[in-house]
């Protein structure tokens, strides 16, 4: 009788290889000379068969009659998903223009409709707008006057401040010069310019 | 790429399934529906010893079928079709496999098996008498082979339901779960070592002496 030889890993590995069909050549042929010598390796190798002949018992599980449709039905849920976010960049950048240009024509109209505004007769008057630069109680004076003399007072008032105008000129033309010797005084009209 | 583009094109004309997926792939109506309703009895069985489930396994299934469909633009046949499915279907069984060990699922008990759960192993006694009772008994055993296959890890689960009830070798085994074929040798050794141990008390139900066990 054959001595009693405990399968090594590999023997054990080899055995299940030979038992799938998976040895080949010479690596077979050592196998079944070691099966034929010891009978534990062949009860080893009968065990391991009907080891994997009882996974036969295990049910087989069948797919139910609805699975093609199913699954078919399924597709169309990540076709429309992704069609979603393919379209979501281009629906938020129309949205965020839109805010933007609604929060621009808001801001506009509320301008247009909250500032202060100066009535049309002073846009539009030319006198109205000289004599609002007038010190307060030049302006009441010509404004108590007659249309008439109104006029021919701010008519000499536009020529005065002319005037004052050329001499501010003059007088910064000959005083104000980088490298121009002591400043001399300036006119004394310049001391009371019309207020700007 | 010539080498490549030749070898692709002689798998299709020698696999009638590559010619399906490329059908597939250039949206030919009717492609799809077809390849499901051909593959789908394999990948809902795989799926099922695979998670234990048979409403999870369909959902695995379905969700292999759209991984196929959402990648058809991109399929080169560089294999035979079913080990590319099976690829899909491997990865997406693992993935939920160890998300269920993260998050274990209590499953409810079998109906057959009474209000305390499953019976004892040495209450199956051998029983070759009337039709109900072998039916029951059937039932049974395969209650705990399904336990035994369950206390395999994921990896070693795969390859043995691959070459089971796939019938395939471990050179597609090795191509489908990315190893080499050493290690699925190995993966598949240790595997039916394991099986071995777990099912010890139901290999020899027909009387026959069990023989001693082999020295670890």
């Amino acid at each position: 009788m054959a001595e009693r030889q405990p399968l090594s890993e590999q023997d054990r590995a080899d055995l299940v290889a030979y038992l799938d069909g998976e040895l080949k050549g010479e690596a077979a042929r050592a196998l079944q000379a070691k099966l034929q010598l010891h009978p534990e390796a062949r009860a080893e190798a009968e065990a391991l068969a009907r080891t994997w002949d009882l996974l036969d018992y295990l049910p087989r599980a069948e797919p139910s009659p609805a699975f093609t449709e199913r699954t078919l039905s399924r597709l169309v849920v990540p076709t429309r998903r992704l069609t979603t976010t393919r379209r979501r960049p281009w629906l938020w950048g129309a949205l965020w223009a839109a805010g933007l240009l609604a929060a621009f024509a808001c801001g506009l109209a509320g301008y247009n409709l909250l500032a202060p505004r100066r009535p049309p007769e002073v846009r539009e008057n030319p006198d109205q707008q000289f004599l609002d630069r007038l010190p307060a109680a030049v302006r009441d004076k010509v404004k108590d006057l007659p249309p008439e003399q109104r006029r021919e007072a701010i008519g000499q008032l536009r020529e005065e401040e002319r005037r004052n105008i050329e001499q501010w000129k003059r007088w910064s033309h000959t005083t104000l010069q980088p490298a121009a010797a002591p400043a001399g005084k300036p006119p004394a009209s310049a001391k009371n310019p019309p207020r700007k | 790429v010539a080498a490549t583009s030749e070898t692709s094109r002689q798998l299709a004309l020698r696999d009638p399934d590559v010619r399906l997926m490329l059908r597939v792939r250039d949206d030919e109506a009717g492609a799809f529906e077809e390849l499901v309703a051909q593959f789908q009895h394999r990948l809902v069985a795989v799926m099922h010893h695979l998670i234990g489930n048979a409403d999870e396994a369909e959902d695995l299934a379905q969700e292999v079928f759209l991984r196929v469909y959402r990648a058809r633009k991109k399929y080169h046949p560089r294999c035979k079709f079913s080990t590319w499915l099976f690829t899909i279907a491997n990865n997406l069984a693992l993935n939920t496999l160890r998300s269920r060990q993260r998050k274990p699922v209590v499953p409810l008990p079998a109906a057959d098996s009474g209000p305390l759960g499953p019976r004892p192993a040495e209450q199956l006694v051998p029983d070759r008498g009337s039709g109900p009772m072998q039916r029951v008994q059937r039932q049974e055993l395969a209650a705990v082979v399904r336990r035994a296959l369950e206390t395999l890890n994921e990896r070693q689960r795969m390859a043995v339901v691959l070459n089971k009830f796939e019938d395939m070798n471990y050179a597609e085994i090795a191509e489908v779960m990315g190893l080499t074929v050493k290690a699925v040798k190995s993966l598949l050794s240790r595997a039916r070592m394991n099986l071995r141990a777990a099912l010890v008390n139901y290999i020899y139900m027909d009387g026959e002496p069990v023989p001693e066990a082999p020295a670890e």
